[in-house]
């Protein structure tokens, strides 16, 4: 998981223009500056494009609801590679 | 200027009649002249060449607005250009430098090559296409575009412009062309010590669709003598056309036995999305109707012409609803086409674009929420008498907002929470007349008519039968709220 973590943090850094940025399972899309439907649209694209995953559109959505975090998000890229979280 | 120097004659930028009828609900400022103004922000950088450039267009710019310039480097050899409205990011770009080498900033002049008119393609015809031919900027436009923004003397050659110019014409007016929505766009440059010439020649494909978002994305050669001069990826998000009411698919939600059958409805707000399926379904279930609109005169007759010759009176009433003048007029405007009212269909709101709640957001919040009550407050006050003296139906629509108070979306709430206070308080003066709030949740129209808006969206037909099924269902007086469909 850190290393799903560590990779994801790089494309985070290259999509939203922060290589500042640290993630922690607990962080929201409202923690992130720019993290907008159409950045969220550059994350899925730039996520699985590095990864080689696919999200289906009711994971997408789902991503940016309140109750969902970035820890949700590297656990179901983890589940689609096929690695325990 | 923009327009003459680029040639990108797409109108979500340039005319206000088409814009309206998209997401935007006005013309957009073009991505790439957001970027190139921008520019004028960045220092002064005599011994450097522009390498490559990324730049991602977050969300819609628009006339009119202050936005906020940030420019950085976070290394001696880039630059980084953030455009905020508020804390909203609105276009993030980065931009390479070669050191030690001075842009070329000489070239040929032209008086522009590119289309005459964008052309119109749906996405599944975007998918595969490949387009080769020739650019040219007007290069005396390019160069009052240069002076207005400052930009000599900053690393970037004339080539470079150039092949920015030519990505927004290639973007809005070829592929893919007039649904485009600009999304991002990397260019790279090879070192290059020639001068511009022109016109470029490109060739460019379609290397990926995504039909969850919509999203185009596309890879290109700019080349000058043969030799590449300029490698570009761009994403574009092609916008499909929403469904237009569909007289026969409302039908078919409707009892066949008309309920309504000889009264009368005015839907302010008719021409297009939730507010044309209504007027559909009222005329479907036996009521002359009359449909305002302000500006969309196509898109109403459209839906006029819709309604079966054997339905009762269909009318137009063209006008603003905002207007006390126009409005002052309208009870004699509707006893002249529909002799009385029985119902008033409150539907017309302006465009909605997210906002945060900030201080520099609270000026353009404040207009929209006047807006949106004008639109409500002055039919209604002006039609309530003719509505009381036939126990007639106050229809307001309202929106899932007004309970939920999403963030971003502030003002609409407020005006939604506001029109519904406002229809409550009017029905204890107007006691014979019945108020009925409706709270729909997203619906697929033009206003969410983007990739992730149309996602779980409720077809407008399914709420305006059950709008129907309300007002003909007389066991209820005073107010009800409808959040069920």
């Amino acid at each position: 998981m850190d290393e799903i973590r560590e990779q994801a943090q790089e494309v985070f850094h290259d999509v939203f223009g922060d290589t500042d940025l640290v993630l922690r399972d607990d962080m929201t899309a409202d923690d992130v500056d720019g993290w907008d439907s159409t950045a969220h649209i550059n994350l899925i694209v730039a996520l699985e494009k590095h990864f080689g995953v696919k999200f289906a559109m009711a994971e997408i959505s789902r991503m940016k609801d309140e109750d969902q975090n970035v820890g949700g998000l590297l656990q179901l890229i983890a589940k689609k590679l096929g690695r325990s979280g | 200027m923009f327009v003459a120097a680029s040639l990108d004659l797409n109108p979500l930028h340039t005319s206000s009649d088409y814009a309206r009828r998209t997401p935007f609900g006005e013309p957009v400022v073009f991505g790439v002249l957001s970027a190139i103004a921008g520019l004028e922000h960045f220092p002064a950088a005599a011994d450097v060449e522009l390498t490559a450039l990324s730049l991602d267009f977050r969300n819609p710019i628009f006339a009119g607005v202050d936005y906020r310039v940030e420019v950085g480097a976070p290394k001696p050899t880039r630059q980084t250009l953030k455009i905020y409205d508020g804390s909203r990011l609105m276009l993030l770009g980065t931009f390479d430098f070669r050191p030690e080498t001075a842009a070329n900033t000489t070239g040929e002049q032209h008086a522009g090559l590119g289309r005459l008119a964008p052309a119109d393609l749906t996405s599944a015809e975007c998918r595969e296409r490949a387009v080769i031919g020739q650019y040219a900027p007007a290069t005396a436009a390019m160069d009052r575009l240069l002076d207005r923004y400052k930009l000599r003397g900053k690393g970037l050659s004339a080539l470079n412009f150039s092949a920015l110019l030519w990505a927004s014409y290639f973007v809005g007016m070829e592929l893919p062309g007039l649904r485009a929505a600009f999304s991002n766009l990397k260019l790279r440059f090879p070192p290059a010590e020639d001068a511009l010439r022109l016109p470029i020649d490109f060739a460019a494909r379609a290397v990926g669709f995504d039909e969850r978002f919509s999203r185009l994305e596309i890879t290109a050669e700019l080349a000058q003598a043969g030799r590449v001069v300029a490698e570009a990826e761009i994403a574009a998000l092609v916008r499909d056309d929403s469904p237009a009411a569909q007289y026969e698919a409302t039908a078919a939600r409707l009892p066949a036995e008309p309920q309504l059958q000889g009264k009368t409805a005015l839907v302010v707000g008719g021409s297009r999305g939730l507010g044309a399926t209504i007027l559909h379904a009222l005329a479907q279930q036996g009521c002359s109707v009359a449909l305002n609109y302000h500006q969309s005169d196509r898109e109403a007759q459209a839906v006029l012409d819709a309604i079966p010759a054997s339905a009762n009176r269909a009318v137009l009433l063209q006008g603003d609803m905002a207007s006390p003048a126009w409005t002052a007029e309208l009870p004699a405007a509707v006893e002249r086409e529909l002799g009385g009212l029985d119902i008033l269909v409150c539907n017309a709101c302006p465009p909605i674009r997210p906002h945060s709640f900030e201080f520099s957001t609270v000026e353009r919040g404040l207009k929209f929420l006047q807006k949106s009550l004008e639109l409500v407050a002055y039919p209604m006050a002006a039609l309530l008498p003719l509505l009381s003296a036939r126990q007639g139906c106050v229809v307001l629509i309202s929106s899932e907002y007004a309970r939920t108070l999403p963030a971003e979306f502030f003002h609409y709430s407020a005006a939604k929470v506001a029109l519904e206070a406002l229809a409550t308080t009017a029905a204890r003066q107007y006691k014979q007349t019945r108020f009925l709030i409706v709270r729909p949740p997203k619906l697929l129209t033009d206003q969410t008519n983007t990739p992730l808006g149309r996602d779980s969206t409720m077809p407008a037909a399914q709420v305006a039968a059950e709008i129907a099924r309300q007002i003909a269902d007389t066991s209820w007086n005073g107010v009800r709220i409808v959040e069920n469909f």
